[in-house]
């Protein structure tokens, strides 16, 4: 897939989405959106995968949980990947699955050496069903959980050595991570080796009604802090698939796209420095 | 120890919860409220915001998603709903929200080529002849004017609706890529009930005919067809 910048595709922007003449373009969804029998939301997806290249962003794998992928989700995801062909396929260190019921949430865990056994184990499970390597990402953080025994990073890297997984680096999580729990964001994103990053998701963030901590909400535009440290980012690792992330408060496409060429723009500045 | 830290943390936010678990505990109950809300917009309507969201966020502390596929979350919110006291005094809610689920039932359900009467040119054997329903197809008989609600706020009407209390059918077909809402008579539902059960067409017009000796059940027939209630018969047989 050619390093370009991408737009999380919403049913909202159809029109908009498949008329836009950007070279290079790409769309992600979140695939669980799309797991269904049959109908007008696959038919649309359909339809702006016929011109652009595809990304399925999962959400409900609970790879971090004691339990193994559930067998109908992990069908459901392989019927989309076979259907759909996407470039890049990836998934949440988190859990959102427990004694039967379903989270809509990415929960955390802390990182033990038993939660890294069981990660790598889920991960390579989804890996040999889907037959392709899908991308780990880095989820954001709330809470100081007690019991770690890895740092973020090196457990992330480590993950990847385990299982040849690669990563999706969110530089929204981590600056939303490194205020919430006090750690620097930039010397976070220096310990990530440039070959493990298969994709980088850009967002927007708020401040939490508290006014202490900030979340990850998807509704805002990009802070200038995370350009920042996406600048900085790309700098180092080279241009990287990168995505626009927007859940609430979905603006015109325009907005959207306006973001985007900012990022297309630092990331062509970059291959102009690699040449 | 990873499933122990998994229940505890699952207590943690389901009771009132401070600071960071509250973050995670809204998001849980805000990714239930509004995936119902998504699914059942005339139950909203009916409720108002405030009311549907009080009674979203009971439903899903007492029935959580067991998927993750939030789009087909709330099957048994209907249900549940009639079980509630409160809904004593709005006794349609349950089977505006039956409706509701069925469209979205309907709505996801796969694809498939509809049946068409040119396909059925030259048939005589009736009694031999088992139509499969489309996919998609979903029909229901509801002792409530809920149907007439349903149609009347689907596009958001404003202000009080007056209407008279009857059972009322309803059918959802998909014969291309939108859901479309028939009223059902009476003949027509037991005519698809016995089609759904297994009844060949000639059985099921037999039965329905006996029941509803007035029915032209050729002209109901091709009007269930022409509706795309049917699916083509696979290529196969």
């Amino acid at each position: 897939m050619i390093p370009a910048a991408g737009v999380g595709f919403k049913a909202e922007h159809f029109a908009e989405a498949l008329a836009a003449p950007a070279a290079d373009l790409w769309f992600e969804v979140h695939a669980e959106n799309y797991m269904v029998a049959g109908g007008p939301r696959l038919a649309m997806l359909a339809a702006v995968r016929r011109d652009r290249p595809l990304s399925l962003h999962g959400v409900g794998m609970s790879l971090a949980g004691a339990a193994d992928p559930d067998p109908d989700h992990l069908a459901a995801l392989k019927g989309l990947v076979d259907r759909f062909e996407p470039a890049l396929v990836s998934e949440h260190l988190a859990w959102s699955r427990l004694d039967g019921r379903c989270f809509p949430d990415l929960l955390p865990v802390p990182r033990t050496n038993e939660v890294l056994k069981r990660l790598a184990a889920n991960i390579s499970r989804v890996q040999d069903a889907l037959g392709r390597e899908i991308l780990i990402e880095n989820p954001t953080h709330y809470l100081a959980l007690r019991d770690h025994q890895w740092s973020e990073t090196s457990f992330l890297c480590e993950l990847a050595r385990r299982t040849g997984c690669r990563l999706l680096i969110d530089v929204n999580n981590v600056a939303v991570g490194a205020h919430n729990l006090g750690y620097d964001a930039a010397a976070w994103l220096e310990a990530i080796p440039a070959k493990l990053v298969g994709e980088i998701h850009l967002a927007g963030h708020t401040l939490d009604g508290e006014g202490t901590l900030l979340i990850d909400s998807h509704d805002a535009p990009i802070s200038d802090e995370v350009w920042q440290l996406y600048d900085g980012f790309i700098a180092r690792v080279g241009p990287t698939p990168t995505l626009i992330e927007r859940d609430g408060n979905l603006p015109p496409f325009r907005d959207l796209m306006a973001e985007r060429e900012r990022a297309q723009g630092i990331l062509g500045g970059s291959l102009a420095l690699a040449a | 120890m990873l499933l122990e830290f998994q229940r505890d943390f699952a207590a943690a936010i389901d009771a009132p919860a401070e600071g960071p678990l509250r973050i995670y505990r809204n998001t849980v109950l805000s990714g239930c409220v509004d995936a119902l809300r998504a699914n059942y917009p005339v139950v909203v309507q009916l409720l108002g915001n405030e009311m549907f969201d009080a009674v979203a966020a009971l439903h899903a502390a007492e029935c959580p998603p067991r998927k993750p596929v939030l789009a087909l979350y709330g099957a048994r919110f209907p249900d549940w709903l009639e079980g509630q006291s409160w809904v004593r005094d709005l006794r349609y809610v349950p089977d505006v929200a039956r409706i509701e689920r069925l469209y979205v039932e309907a709505l996801f359900a796969a694809d498939a080529e509809p049946l068409q009467m040119s396909m059925l040119a030259g048939l005589d054997d009736w009694q031999g002849l088992h139509l499969p329903p489309h996919p998609a197809t979903r029909f229901d008989w509801l002792t409530s004017p809920a149907m007439s609600i349903w149609l009347a706020h689907r596009d958001g009407v404003e202000g009080a609706l007056e209407f008279e209390w009857h059972a009322q059918g309803l059918l959802f077909t998909r014969p291309a890529l939108e859901v479309q809402p028939i009223r059902l008579c009476r003949p027509g539902h037991r005519f698809l009930f016995g089609i759904r059960l297994g009844e060949s067409v000639g059985a099921a017009a037999i039965a329905t005919a006996n029941l509803y000796p007035e029915t032209d059940i050729g002209s109901l027939f091709s009007f269930l067809v022409n509706c795309g209630a049917f699916a083509a018969p696979s290529h196969r047989s």
